[in-house]
């Protein structure tokens, strides 16, 4: 993944595609006027961080050129799924089940890579053992959340997705949460 | 990928990787949970590193390791734990370094 940004080209690449769906967009449904100057302005504003912190070789670089990629990649896909359902091509029913199959989707890659993210030993002032001990739960809590969010919204019934798959994500929260409150005040098992 | 694989392919290296779920922990630290030579133990490391599984730090004179793994290759550890992943050829090959005579892996 990190091979990937070497160069800013991808990120180039899916900041020239979004405009052009959010433009698309535009012109397919013109009274949504205003949504669609927020959704340029956010563009814009990822550019700007791209541009300003984004630059360079260097490891945090290549992390925010990672970072605002995902975020591209989430926003191109409920702009395609808009400007589908805006063309006729995807019925809205189908259109709310893609978004909420790539929302989970988004989890899941989010809590994948949660425990991932090392922080110096000489820059962290709390446990690092229990600090590293809750990001693994959280990862794998917010894996399973995000899988059963998407499933919820591949095979439930249209009716009752949504608040299915609120449920299962406010549920992954609160545990997450409480595992955090119950870690802070007791030791960690090193054997978690 | 199989860079991630090859790595947790080694009981050794799967073994660090369990002891560094308690937190981080020096080099020679881990070391001492090992019967082998110390040119074999920074073989190990280098090939964890390379696999971006653990982070290394250098705090005074000691080189301090942390754990770096994804749920995924998490996932990938309980499996090799639990099948028993191997790697069956080893002459020439980085990933699994020239032990001593006696060593244990």
């Amino acid at each position: 993944m990190n091979t990937l940004f070497l160069t800013a080209y991808p990120l180039k690449a899916a900041a020239l595609t979004l405009i052009a769906l959010a433009l698309s967009n535009w012109a397919f449904e013109p009274q949504k006027a205003l949504i669609w100057c927020g959704v340029l302005l956010a563009i814009s504003f990822g550019c700007l961080i791209g541009w300003k912190l984004g630059r360079g070789d260097s490891q945090s670089a290549r992390s925010i050129r990672a970072s605002l990629f995902g975020a591209a990649l989430i926003l191109s896909g409920a702009l395609a799924i808009s400007l589908g359902d805006a063309l006729g091509i995807l019925d809205t029913i189908v259109g709310e089940r893609l978004f909420g199959v790539m929302l989970g989707l988004t989890l899941v890659v989010t809590g994948n890579f949660l425990p991932k993210t090392v922080r110096p030993l000489t820059r962290q002032h709390c446990d690092t053992a229990r600090l590293q001990t809750i990001e693994r739960y959280a990862g794998w809590i917010l894996v399973v959340a995000g899988l059963a969010h998407a499933a919820i919204w591949i095979f439930a019934p249209a009716g009752s997705a949504n608040m299915a798959a609120l449920m299962v994500v406010a549920a992954a929260f609160f545990l997450i949460a409480a595992i955090w409150m119950v870690m802070s005040r007791s030791s960690v098992n090193p054997s978690a | 990928m199989s860079i991630v694989f090859k790595a947790l392919s080694d009981p050794t290296r799967r073994r660090v990787l369990e002891l560094l779920k308690s937190g981080a922990m020096s080099a020679g630290d881990l070391s001492a949970h090992f019967d082998v030579s110390k040119p074999t133990m920074s073989a190990h490391f280098a090939v964890l590193r390379e696999a971006d599984l653990v982070a290394s730090e250098k705090l005074g004179k000691s080189v301090m390791y942390q754990l770096k793994m994804s749920v995924l290759e998490d996932a990938l550890l309980g499996f090799a734990k639990a099948f028993g992943w191997q790697l069956q050829d080893i002459s020439g090959d980085a990933s699994t370094p020239q032990t001593r005579e006696g060593d244990t892996q």
